[in-house]
């Protein structure tokens, strides 16, 4: 049942669970190899090719 | 579990088509977050190549903390990525391993949720296949907040990559009058000086450049830019 008592815990776990799975990351992305290097950044960058970031069309209400 | 040694952006763009492909659904709806989406908005600044917001120079020792190889999603659960994925969650590395890729679904930043990236989320478009990715302003604003409880390298970077795309941007869209949309120009300046109380007072190279464009924008559909303006940007005079 939802009560304020309640509703703290959920959050305190939430929250403890949050900082633990970006502890896991943290620890995963340090590890020799997970990061791209310097070089490979570069290659990306020139393979990426064309591309364009565009806005999504905002939805119209139409009222007839 | 060992990355391929080959492990580039055409490896990644494969497996981005092969999810499209295998699952048509999938990358609608879906945002690209993190440091992925970052890297997007560092090339579009590259890509624009501006005289007053150049693309940061990073050490070799920031380079190599920039990005790392595992790719950030938010709109499925863990549950129902792994239904479409058909592939079990590894809970040691928090990511489903996928052609190569390492996939992580996030339900929840300190800033951010699914629903609001999908509301806000912009879409890449490459000549094979487009996807979202969340709105920069939207990131920027996880990331001012990650920097203030963690020490983590790459977010620095990319709050710093972040704040110079957006004002780089903020100039180019101000200056080209046919294409602003002055509502959404306006909600990103509140998103963006909500994280960051003095992101429009402490550059002298953005306020000045910001106060002359919206100086000149004469459509009555831009009075909101010169309102805002009025209010928040330093120097500025209509």
């Amino acid at each position: 049942m939802s009560s304020p008592e309640n509703n703290l815990h959920d959050d305190a776990a939430k929250e403890a669970a949050r900082a633990a799975h970006y502890a896991r990351k943290q620890r995963w992305k340090e590890q020799p190899g997970h990061r791209y290097t310097a070089a490979e950044l570069e290659r990306m960058a020139r393979d990426l090719g064309p591309f364009t970031i565009v806005e999504q069309e905002p939805d119209v209400m139409k009222i007839d | 579990m060992a990355l391929p040694k080959v492990y580039d952006w055409e490896r990644i763009r494969l497996a981005l088509k092969q999810l499209h492909g295998t699952f048509p659904g999938f990358l609608p709806s879906v945002v690209l977050i993190g440091g992925g989406a970052a890297w997007f908005y560092r090339e579009t600044l590259r890509q624009w190549n501006d005289p007053d917001f150049p693309l940061p120079t990073w050490t070799p020792a920031q380079q190599s903390d920039w990005l790392s190889k595992d790719v950030d999603f938010m709109g499925l659960d863990i549950a129902e990525a792994a239904d479409l994925l058909q592939t079990e969650f590894d809970e040691t590395t928090h990511t489903f391993h996928y052609a190569g890729l390492e996939v992580d679904f996030l339900e929840a930043g300190l800033r951010i949720d699914p629903q609001m990236v999908a509301q806000t989320a912009r879409i890449v478009q490459l000549p094979e296949m487009t996807f979202n990715v969340v709105e920069a302003s939207v990131l920027f604003t996880e990331k001012a907040a990650l920097i203030r409880i963690k020490e983590r390298a790459q977010d620095r970077l990319h709050h710093q990559l972040l704040a110079e795309f957006l004002k780089c941007e903020f100039c180019r869209q101000a200056e080209n009058p046919m294409a602003l949309r002055a509502s959404r120009w306006v909600a990103r300046a509140r998103t963006v000086k909500t994280a960051e109380i003095n992101f429009f007072q402490d550059d002298a190279r953005l306020s000045k450049r910001l106060a002359s464009a919206i100086a000149r924008l004469e459509s009555g559909e831009h009075r909101a830019l010169k309102h805002w303006a009025k209010h928040h940007l330093p120097g500025y005079t209509d």
